[in-house]
């Protein structure tokens, strides 16, 4: 190595230990960060669920409000403050701003009370009971539902059972075509015996679903990610902002584990649902009564819901008013990037609102 | 003298061979769950055994007695090797007389618990058997970004040269998730990890009833009882809301949907339900 070499290596890691030397005050000196804080309130609740309507932006014009109430419902997979990280990463707010009445569906932490809960309980029970207290709350006898990832597949059974119930649905990087050569989560999953895994863990530990989700890409989730962080060191917003992520990605609830085999055999090894086997608590999902117009958002860049599990969605429901849009991004990029937060509110209120004055 | 391509050349090679070099110091770790080879073990001792006697016959010779003790660390850590290994020698006795008991079949009074205990033990060699092969296929994965990395460096233009350790670092994260994207879609792999699971699993619930077992010895409660108790009352909930469903009557709401009942709809700009019946009958 020559000596110019060794210099300039020295001198780059020598600055690189500062900045880490600096970081890791930086760090101390951040605290707790805030997370979500648009106001709402708790309308419902039902064992660990809580249903919340959030509050209306007074300055919004009677006329650019969307009337029929957005009904989120979120994965069980991760926490829905999501959807309301903070003030300028936020989708509900940005969704406020633009006239919509939003309810979020928080399912909670399950406990070991909760390991026998079935996706029957999910679609069949708690979903309805949610779009009931909706509409009691909003006085209206149908919701616009909305859907993320898992929980868009959720949506999308229980617009197929319930149909009378689901003014519009738009789902969010939801899979419905779960066996796609690019997905990589169902080759692992392949093998797996869940029967086994549902038995000796009851509900299935957040932890060993994180340690899964980082497995997909390790050297960039384990590594590059915090490297990267130095880059923003002696930036405290974003810092805040790195420490949120951190939260909310390994802030994950327990899955209830007979939902979890249920979900992971029926839909991940079987793929029922796209092949239109699928059955909820004795009755058919059949994805062509999802007759209601549909709005279907998925991320190029998606590495846990690849477009190619999303858009087959398509073919299979039976609404002719279908709408798709690909967000240029990741699965954690269309809540929090700047570009989803102007690009995301924006198409699904417009697109309610011009249905909303449709009878 | 040098040119910047070639000089840029010089340390990312060395560092790249630095880290081969760590990679195979970490797979040549000795495994402490594999057999020691015996024979490879006396041959150690008695190699050692003869250095020092070759010293001992030679004391006026000042060189030959250095060279068998040129470095005091490097025989204490030889030492030290030797234990390690007669650790793992012990380790493959004790394995050896683990799989002896495991064939014979348990009896007597505590036949149960020897069966567990057995069951658990043998789920924990076939997880350990499973994580190593996992360990060097990852390892491998390391070796093979390496050698992406050396062969991406080699074809980048002379014009555009890696001018820092954090652009190698960059470049690097990207040959290891290229190398390992390949792996992870393969049906090797998948299987690999899913039967480390599947192990995993297995000791975890052999454990269980090992534990489950003891806590019976105190009469304490166990998971399988609690189980039993929330499967019970899962399935009282069923039938009372089957019962209520068949009766007509509403489900028993909940605390906040009475109150919820209570507060007049907030979103006034939207028309009732009730009030949107009402005009339909009236258009009727």
């Amino acid at each position: 190595m020559t000596q110019l070499d060794l210099d300039r290596i020295n001198r780059e890691m020598q600055e690189f230990s500062q900045r880490v030397a600096r970081g890791l005050n930086a760090l101390a000196d951040v605290g707790n960060v805030t997370l979500g804080g648009a106001p709402k309130d708790e309308i419902y609740s039902q064992d660990k669920l809580v249903l919340y309507r959030y509050r209306a932006v007074e300055s919004v014009a009677p006329k650019q409000r969307v009337r029929v109430p957005l009904l989120i419902c979120y994965a069980l997979v991760n926490r829905p403050y999501m959807m309301d990280l903070q003030p300028d990463r936020s989708l509900i707010r940005r969704l406020l701003d633009r006239g919509v009445d939003v309810y979020l569906i928080d399912w909670g932490y399950p406990d070991g009370a909760d390991r026998y809960l079935e996706i029957s309980d999910y679609v069949s029970r708690y979903l309805p009971r949610c779009v009931d207290a909706v509409c009691e709350a909003s006085g209206f006898d149908r919701v616009n539902l909305l859907g993320v990832c898992q929980g868009g597949t959720l949506s999308l059974c229980y617009a197929a059972l319930e149909p009378q119930r689901v003014r519009n649905l738009v789902t969010m990087v939801t899979p419905v075509d779960f066996r796609t050569p690019e997905n990589l989560l169902t080759k692992w999953t392949e093998h797996v015996d869940l029967d086994q895994l549902a038995s000796a863990t009851g509900n299935v530990p957040g932890e060993m679903l994180n340690a899964l989700f980082l497995g997909l890409m390790p050297f960039r989730l384990t590594s590059q990610k915090y490297v990267d962080l130095m880059d923003h060191i002696d930036d405290p917003l974003a810092l805040e902002n790195f420490l949120r992520m951190e939260k909310w990605i390994f802030d994950s609830p327990d899955q209830p584990g007979e939902m979890f085999r249920q979900f992971m055999q029926w839909f991940v090894k079987e793929n029922r649902l796209a092949k239109g086997e699928l059955a909820i608590g004795g009755r058919a999902v059949d994805l062509k009564k999802v007759a209601m117009p549909v709005l279907n958002i998925y991320a190029s860049q998606d590495h846990l819901v690849p477009p190619s599990a999303s858009k087959p969605m398509q073919r299979l429901v039976g609404s002719r008013d279908y709408s798709t849009h690909e967000f240029k991004g990741g699965h954690i990029g269309i809540y929090v990037s700047g570009s989803a937060q102007r690009d995301i509110p924006e198409r699904v209120a417009t697109w309610l609102r011009e249905r909303d004055a449709r009878r | 003298m040098k040119d910047r391509h070639t000089q840029s050349d010089d340390w990312i090679g060395e560092w790249i061979a630095r880290q081969r070099d760590l990679l195979s110091q970490k797979a040549a770790q000795p495994d402490p769950t594999a057999e020691a080879n015996p024979a490879e073990m006396f041959r150690r001792w008695l190699d050692r055994g003869r250095a020092y006697f070759d010293a001992s016959q030679r004391p006026a010779d000042g060189a030959d007695a250095k060279a068998a003790f040129s470095d005091p660390f490097d025989v204490s850590s030889a030492l030290l090797g030797a234990w390690t290994n007669a650790g793992v020698f012990q380790a493959g006795i004790a394995q050896q007389a683990s799989d002896l008991l495991g064939r014979l079949p348990p009896i007597g009074l505590a036949r149960e618990q020897t069966e567990a205990w057995r069951e658990l033990a043998a789920a924990h060699a076939r997880r350990q058997q499973i994580e190593n092969e996992l360990r060097a296929v990852l390892l491998k994965v390391q070796f093979d970004a390496l050698d992406l990395l050396s062969e991406r460096i080699r074809e980048r233009p002379a014009a555009d040269p890696i001018d820092g350790f954090r652009a190698l670092y960059d470049l690097w994260v990207e040959c290891g998730e290229q190398v390992y994207g390949k792996l992870a879609h393969s049906e090797a792999y998948s299987k690999l990890q899913a039967e480390l699971g599947n192990a995993t699993m297995k000791v975890r619930s052999r454990m269980q009833s090992v534990i489950e077992h003891a806590l019976k010895q105190f009469d304490l409660p166990s998971r399988s009882e609690l189980n039993s108790l929330h499967r019970q009352v899962r399935e009282l909930r069923m039938q009372v809301e089957r019962m209520a469903a068949s009766s007509n009557a509403a489900p028993i709401p909940s605390r906040k949907t009475m109150r919820a009942r209570s507060k007049p709809p907030q979103a006034k700009s939207a028309r009732p339900a009730a009030a949107r019946a009402k005009a339909r009958r009236r258009r009727k």
